[in-house]
């Protein structure tokens, strides 16, 4: 706004130099034209609840040992199903220094209960398995792509599971 | 966990069991978060994240039971030694709650 305020009084600068035989005019007259507000930055720093869930897969590679020693080949088995969780976490907006860029931070706790079932089989043995439940903490640092959109990476520090 | 059938060439009768068993791990994962910054009410999110870990880096043992009908079999010394994966992709809706006064 006072950009454009600079600016116009240099053009009326300008103008009045070409035209000094028009002393008697009225000078103009200025207004200031209120901006409507930058769009607001959308907060996204704060403590939150979460609940969803989704689908999962998983694999492991086993053999059964006696004393200690390998009897069996090594035996890839699989299992998938649905689960539903809850988490809670914390993230912090903040400006990044060097490029402006609206950065998101955070931490989080994560508890996911399903039946993500498969089998656990041997040649000559037929089992099945099932994870029940899985915990996480971790923490997690993303960019905001729109004010209302970001891309966030996680990085783990424990995560739990149990099967059953 | 449970095994039917023989193991070690040995028949068992019954069933083969393993006691629910925790392993632990890490992830890394990545995502997408939405803020519904349209509605009346502030604070609501929709996220979608994938997830990949990792369990037991050299391997869980978990000792082999028999639970066999009638008194059972003892494995002793027994164990299935595994390693596992996931991979976990999930949807959430999230409510910010804590806006520091801002």
């Amino acid at each position: 706004m006072k950009f454009r305020l600079v600016t116009a009084a240099a053009l009326v600068t300008l103008a009045a130099l070409g035209s000094a035989g028009a002393a008697d005019l009225p000078p103009p007259v200025y207004k200031s034209v209120a901006l409507p507000p930058p769009a607001p930055v959308y907060n996204w720093t704060g403590c939150y609840v979460g609940g969803g869930g989704g689908y999962a897969f998983w694999q492991q590679d086993s053999f059964v040992t006696v004393g200690g020693t390998a009897v069996t080949a090594s035996q890839s088995n699989g299992g998938k199903g649905w689960f539903g969780q809850g988490q809670v976490g914390c993230d912090y907006q903040f400006t990044a220094p060097l490029f402006g860029v609206q950065t998101v931070i955070g931490a989080f706790g994560d508890f996911a209960g399903g039946s993500i079932t498969g089998s656990s089989s041997f040649p000559g043995v037929t089992g099945t398995e099932k994870e029940s439940s899985t915990w996480a903490v971790g923490g997690r640092a993303g960019v905001l792509v729109t004010r209302a959109f970001s891309h966030t990476s996680m990085v783990a520090t424990l995560k739990p599971a149990s099967t059953g | 966990m449970n095994y039917n059938s023989a193991i070690l060439g040995v028949a068992l009768p019954g069933t083969l069991s393993l006691a629910a068993q925790t392993y632990n791990g890490w992830f890394i994962g990545s995502g997408f978060e939405y803020a519904f910054d349209w509605l009346p009410i502030s604070g609501l999110f929709l996220k979608t994240e994938f997830r990949y870990s990792q369990y037991g880096g050299n391997g869980v043992n978990v000792p082999l039971t028999a639970t066999a009908a009638g008194g059972g079999v003892p494995v002793t010394g027994a164990a299935l030694n595994s390693q596992k994966a996931t991979e976990f992709i999930s949807t959430e809706l999230v409510w910010r709650f804590n806006w520091f006064g801002r």
